[in-house]
């Protein structure tokens, strides 16, 4: 698991644990089957992001 | 045309189609379920793909997923007490079980390295093997780009 996250680093990219990954689907995908589900503004997506700490350029809405 | 305030109820049944059955509705289903003509359905999800709210196979009017769902099989496959659905990434595998309010389900994966199977599970609301991570390849404003290749 180590030798395969150092190599997927040097890749690129952003690495989350399961947990992680949990907490981001509820935030997500929670209301996507909800009838008043019509997408996300900027300033939403950027406040799920903030409150599970993902908070580095990968997490970034703006141009590259 | 199509009133695009109509597209709306049609993104809800595609959702509600793929949780009860695991696929997404053909054009013609919609089509009956909305009293629309065939047309008229193709039109609505050409709207729903134009909004990111779906995708369609390119080139058809077949869903190709709805995001976390996916409408072909994948090496994620979500099992819940109801039934067996594909996801279209390992994310998108607790995603499927998110969407679903579901606290129990199983996830049947590919480890990336080693190529070896890999279970996970959520119980009780709760994730489990939380050793395994997950690798996002591509930033996420970039995700859009190419969707089914992120």
């Amino acid at each position: 698991m180590r030798m395969w996250q150092t190599e997927q680093q040097q890749v690129g990219g952003e690495m989350l644990d399961v947990s992680q990954i949990w907490a981001l689907s509820q935030r997500w995908y929670g209301n996507r089957l909800s009838p008043d589900f019509r997408g996300r503004t900027v300033a939403q997506i950027e406040e799920i992001f903030r409150s599970l700490n993902l908070t580095s350029r990968f997490w970034y809405l703006g141009e590259a | 045309m199509i009133d695009e305030s109509a597209i709306w109820p049609v993104r809800t049944f595609v959702y509600a189609w793929f949780a009860e059955h695991a696929l997404p509705p053909s054009q013609e289903e919609i089509a009956r379920h909305f009293n629309l003509t065939v047309t008229e359905a193709g039109e609505a999800l050409t709207l729903l793909h134009e909004k990111h709210a779906l995708f369609l196979e390119q080139g058809t009017l077949n869903v190709r997923l709805a995001n976390p769902f996916s409408a072909i099989p994948t090496p994620f496959a979500v099992e819940t007490r109801h039934r067996r659905y594909w996801a279209n990434c390992a994310w998108d595998s607790f995603g499927i079980v998110a969407a679903l309010q579901e606290s129990d389900a199983s996830i049947h994966s590919l480890c990336t390295y080693s190529g070896d199977p890999l279970d996970l599970s959520v119980t009780n609301g709760q994730v489990r093997n939380t050793a395994a991570v997950v690798h996002f390849l591509v930033p996420f404003r970039h995700w859009y780009d190419d969707l089914v290749f992120t």
